[in-house]
């Protein structure tokens, strides 16, 4: 069944800005990802992408593809 | 789509002014609010980016709820007397009836948000104002003084009696307070007549 959530927020553990860096170019492969940010203050270093009808399991294997943590945040 | 659901959005608003209120911007955190308003972490990132998004947005919606009630049935042509009483009947109504908001207002006020808070103000909001006050001075009504002063004189007497009555108290070894029509009359009578020429 196709994911139409629109927004998309998960744990990882991308510590610094530069991190959050890395991984924008890998996310912007993505055409349906439409906007997205990592908050840092979180302990949850939280990452929320907003995208319409995108599985977040795609999301969760690029950002682990680079060599970070990327886990759903239950609701 | 995840549909936004109204009640716990306002849940999440309502919570978020009060752990400002009680415990400061330091006292808020995503986690902290989701516990307080018995929501997950994830569905309060559904509506808001971070803890300055969420800020910034609650400081956009209250201003403007705040200046419609202050604008409530004024017109910057009033007579001072009447515009005056117009304004504190606006401004003390806001305050009681939306004590946590109004204190919120207040914290983005004495806080370095303070710059985007007062991006909020709508011009229509700021020009009433500014020409009640001029048509006052110029008629005769109010004497000319630099704006600070003016409403340090003109509001911050109202003010402090809300904050007495909402604290249920004023001065040390006065006893219970509660602020009633006639006390406000009394004050909006002593201010009008301080800013008479």
């Amino acid at each position: 069944m196709k994911n139409n959530h629109q927004v998309l927020v998960f744990k990882t553990n991308l510590s610094g800005q530069r991190e959050v860096e890395a991984i924008g170019p890998v996310l912007s492969t993505i055409p349906a990802v439409l906007q997205w940010n990592v908050d840092l203050m979180d302990v949850d270093k939280v990452l929320r992408v907003v995208a319409p009808g995108l599985e977040p399991a795609e999301i969760i294997s690029l950002v682990c593809g680079q060599g970070y943590n990327c886990e759903e945040l239950p609701d | 789509m995840r549909p936004r659901d109204e009640a716990k959005e306002q849940a999440i608003r309502k919570k978020a002014m009060e752990l400002i209120v009680e415990e400061g911007f330091d006292g808020l955190s995503m986690h902290k609010l989701a516990r307080a308003a018995g929501i997950s972490v994830a569905t309060i990132y559904i509506y808001y980016k971070d803890r300055e998004d969420l800020i910034l947005e609650l400081c956009k919606e209250e201003t403007l709820r705040m200046t419609e009630a202050t604008l409530k049935n004024f017109d910057p042509s009033m007579s001072f007397a009447e515009g005056m009483a117009n304004q504190w009947r606006n401004r003390s109504k806001f305050w009681l009836d939306n004590p946590i908001e109004a204190q919120f207002l207040e914290r983005m006020r004495h806080s370095p948000h303070h710059v985007k808070s007062i991006a909020f103000l709508k011009k229509d909001f700021i020009e009433a104002m500014q020409l009640f006050i001029h048509n006052a001075v110029k008629n005769g009504e109010l004497t000319s003084m630099p704006l600070e002063v003016f409403w340090s004189v003109a509001y911050a007497p109202l003010y402090q009696l809300v904050k007495f009555h909402l604290d249920g108290s004023s001065l040390p070894g006065a006893g219970p307070f509660k602020l009633n029509d006639k006390m406000m009359k009394q004050a909006l009578q002593a201010v009008i007549k301080g800013l008479t020429p």
